[in-house]
């Protein structure tokens, strides 16, 4: 290779380094983790929250605004029910920003909401020290008062918040909960009903039919749901909420018609629909439909024990004890902390006949905390297996404590007093049922294959060592014997 | 032959008492067959009518789930927060985040009082304001045990026990949402029924509204008036505690400082405590000596 190649080579080389060393122009385009932020927030939109939790992560990872996608990685946590992972994120954002106040105020809302009122105090006072004067955090103190039940404390401060932010209509509710807190239902009734037309999309009625609900006025809460669905105008809290509010009293149908009212503003992308169908479905006795729908949402949510729960409980219905047991088994080697789950195992051993099980889940059941489930029912009708009289008196009574006049737990009460031979003791249980609900007595004498008794006069109760004060109490007061009608 | 017949009268009565048994031993295993039927058929029906009717796990069921009364104002605001939570995320996490907020509720359950008492310090809690929280929780749970009286005899509006719905033996349909689709009448035409059924009620508490708030200004001056005899009340209340003597107080503040562990007031007790100990031992001493 002659000299002039070789130098021609070098100059090529060096021309290619230096080409190499000089800065280009970025290519035009979102910044990096962009598109992820955007598509994630898309994907919250359509109720996709899991590919929404993957793409807040990668938006994070690749150097998306951290503060921002850790924001809406939380919410879509929170969205699939991660509370706790939620609020570990929303404790890594407060680390990472401090006076990021959404973050904070998300963070307090959740410790309120969970009960965890020292925590809330701690970031609230955070909040205030790094934001201070914003209209979250006047609302947010004014809730924390209420939670600990300080209604002088609570009204000072909403005084003052109402002066500094008026247009907040949130502040006539807090008003109206702080009457609450001075047993002036009336007032807060009245408050909640006339604040409630002040809140767009019937939230406001919802708010109002929600407090009704807890007072135990059924008919006004219904009336308040009703005004909060025809004012909805789009918004899907107040259908969600009033279908809930109807599959709670057991009216299916009511609740179905909520139920696709919300599947019209919500879509088919909505992935929670799916599982309160399917609980309806279960609820009115269509189980091929119903296990049709869970199916397949199982397989994309393996970890909703809820609607894992449905499917087991469409299998004890239909019968298929080995699927509800296969299925139970998975659930509580998973779920071992809900009431609801040792339950539905109860009763599938109940069902299999296996009372020492049976009883030791019902057991379990109860020391998770199941005071909506009929564990004394159950109890009995497992000490009805073992022949255990006492047991199943001494659970009917308490069942009628929790539930009083229930025909059903008259009838099992008396059937206890019938094998011990006590049928005198049983002929007055169902004469008392008789009077208030004579058709189930009817029902419970022809399955405890008992005569409907003489019109004379009825035994005493007392020598029957029966309680008539609670008798009275539980079940109904003694008829009056057809000599002494008037 | 008299032996041959003793014996064959020995032999058939035995006989007939063998016969008696066996037919009596007969009713009793159909009796007991019977009560076991009987037995089976009533478990039958408690499981059937009862236990397997529990009502879906929906957010009313997650929030009421262990509420006493004394929580209406705690449910009130988890309501609140609930929606403001959600209120970028959509609407089905509403659902999602109440179901696992009642999961730990039910792990921890909250305790406004204790918090009260952890707090008081850095809240700088006035003794009034203790009080009057406590008696808040009091009034409070004795106002919504008091709510709407209803007969002896009332039960829940429509329970599982008594639902209406009984689905027409339609073939089971598309696997999908489309699966609601064997409701007789459409969701419009179900919510005016709703409408029209409810139009009566709500005519009737629109006017004990209008009653209620025909004078705005009535009803405030009737809350400052109930809000001045509460007062009232609690400042008698506090009078008549300070004028129960010194003794009284004494005592009060022996079982505060015992209770919150003030060191102060504990090193106090124990100077106290000590020089009566040396003066009771000065004096047996002295007593002693003199003897």
């Amino acid at each position: 290779m002659s000299g002039g190649h070789g130098r021609a080579l070098a100059g090529m080389l060096l021309a290619l380094w230096l080409g190499a060393c000089t800065d280009e122009p970025p290519p035009a385009g979102p910044p990096p983790g962009e598109l992820e932020l955007s598509s994630g927030q898309e994907a919250m939109r359509a109720g996709q929250y899991v590919v929404a939790e993957d793409l807040f992560q990668r938006a994070f990872s690749r150097g998306a605004d951290a503060a921002t996608s850790l924001l809406w990685q939380a919410r879509a946590r929170l969205a699939l029910g991660l509370v706790d992972a939620a609020l570990e994120l929303l404790t890594r954002l407060s680390d990472l920003y401090p006076t990021h106040a959404e973050g904070r105020v998300l963070r307090v809302r959740l410790a309120l909401m969970a009960g965890d009122h020292e925590q809330a105090f701690e970031q609230l006072q955070l909040l205030e020290r790094h934001t201070p004067g914003t209209a979250e955090g006047a609302l947010l103190e004014v809730e924390l008062y209420l939670a600990l039940g300080l209604p002088s404390r609570a009204e000072r401060a909403l005084i003052a918040g109402r002066a500094r932010f008026p247009d907040r209509p949130e502040w006539a509710f807090h008003a109206a909960k702080a009457d609450l807190l001075r047993a002036w239902t009336s007032a807060a009734r009245g408050a909640y009903a006339q604040a409630a037309t002040t809140l767009p999309h019937g939230l406001g009625h919802a708010r109002n039919a929600w407090f009704a609900g807890i007072l135990g006025e059924t008919d006004r809460a219904e009336r308040a749901w009703l005004d909060a669905v025809a004012s909805a105008a789009g918004h899907g809290a107040p259908l969600s909420l009033s279908s809930d509010f109807y599959a709670h009293q057991g009216r299916f149908d009511d609740a179905v018609a909520d139920l696709r009212a919300l599947e019209g503003v919500l879509g088919h992308g909505s992935p929670d629909l799916a599982r309160r169908v399917a609980a309806l479905l279960v609820r009115v006795g269509r189980h091929t439909d119903a296990q049709a729908v869970l199916k397949p949402y199982l397989q994309r949510r393996m970890n909703d024990f809820t609607a894992q729960r449905e499917l087991v409980t469409s299998y004890l219905a239909e019968g298929k004890s080995t699927e509800a047991s296969a299925t139970l088994e998975v659930l509580v080697s998973k779920d071992r902390d809900s009431a609801a789950t040792h339950y539905l195992t109860g009763l599938s051993r109940l069902l299999a006949g296996d009372s020492t099980g049976a009883r030791t889940a019902f057991q379990e059941s109860r020391t998770l905390g199941a005071g909506h489930l009929p564990i004394d029912l159950a109890l009995a009708a497992v000490a009805l297996l073992t022949r255990d009289w006492f047991d199943v008196e001494f659970q009917a009574r308490k069942s009628l404590e929790q539930t009083p006049h229930d025909p059903l737990a008259v009838t099992v009460w008396a059937a206890g007093r019938k094998y011990q031979a006590q049928i005198p003791a049983a002929q007055v249980l169902l004469d008392r049922l008789a009077v208030l609900e004579p058709e189930a007595a009817k029902r419970a004498r022809a399955l405890l294959s008992l005569p409907t008794p003489s019109p004379g006069a009825p035994a005493e109760s007392r020598d029957l060592n029966l309680p008539s004060e609670l008798l009275d109490r539980v079940i109904a007061p003694a008829p009056v014997p057809a000599t002494l009608a008037p | 032959m008299a032996l041959l017949a003793i014996g064959l009268c020995v032999l058939a009565s035995r006989g007939a008492r063998a016969g008696e048994d066996g037919v009596l031993t007969r009713a009793e295993e159909a009796r007991q067959r019977a009560l076991e039927e009987e037995r089976d058929t009533l478990v039958r029906e408690i499981v059937q009518r009862r236990l397997m009717r529990l009502p879906p796990e929906t957010v009313h069921g997650a929030a009421f789930e262990h509420a006493s009364v004394r929580d209406a104002v705690d449910r009130m605001l988890l309501l609140d927060q609930a929606l403001r939570v959600t209120e970028l995320g959509g609407v089905e996490n509403l659902d999602r985040l109440f179901l696992a907020l009642a999961g730990i509720r039910g792990r921890a359950p909250r305790d406004a009082a204790r918090a009260r008492e952890v707090l008081a310090d850095r809240l700088a809690l006035s003794r009034e304001e203790r009080a009057e929280a406590a008696r808040t929780e009091l009034a409070l749970s004795r106002a919504l045990a008091e709510r709407e009286p209803k007969p002896a005899n009332a039960r829940p509006l429509a329970g599982p026990e008594t639902q209406r719905l009984d689905p027409p033996g339609s073939a089971p349909g598309q696997p999908s949402v489309a699966a609601l689709d064997y409701i007789p009448v459409s969701p419009e035409e179900l919510l005016t029924l709703r409408a029209r059924h409810l139009a009566d009620g709500r005519a009737k508490e629109q006017s004990w509204y209008d009653r209620l708030h025909a004078d705005p200004l009535a009803d405030q001056k009737w809350r400052e008036r109930e809000l001045e005899h509460q007062q009232r009340v609690a400042r008698m209340a506090t009078t008549h505690e300070i004028s129960r003597g010194p003794s009284y107080q004494l005592g009060v503040w022996l079982q505060d400082t015992w209770k919150n562990k003030e060191p102060i007031g504990l090193a106090l007790i124990a100077i106290v405590l000590a020089g009566l100990g040396v003066a009771g031992v000065v004096l047996y001493q002295v007593l002693r000596s003199r003897r």
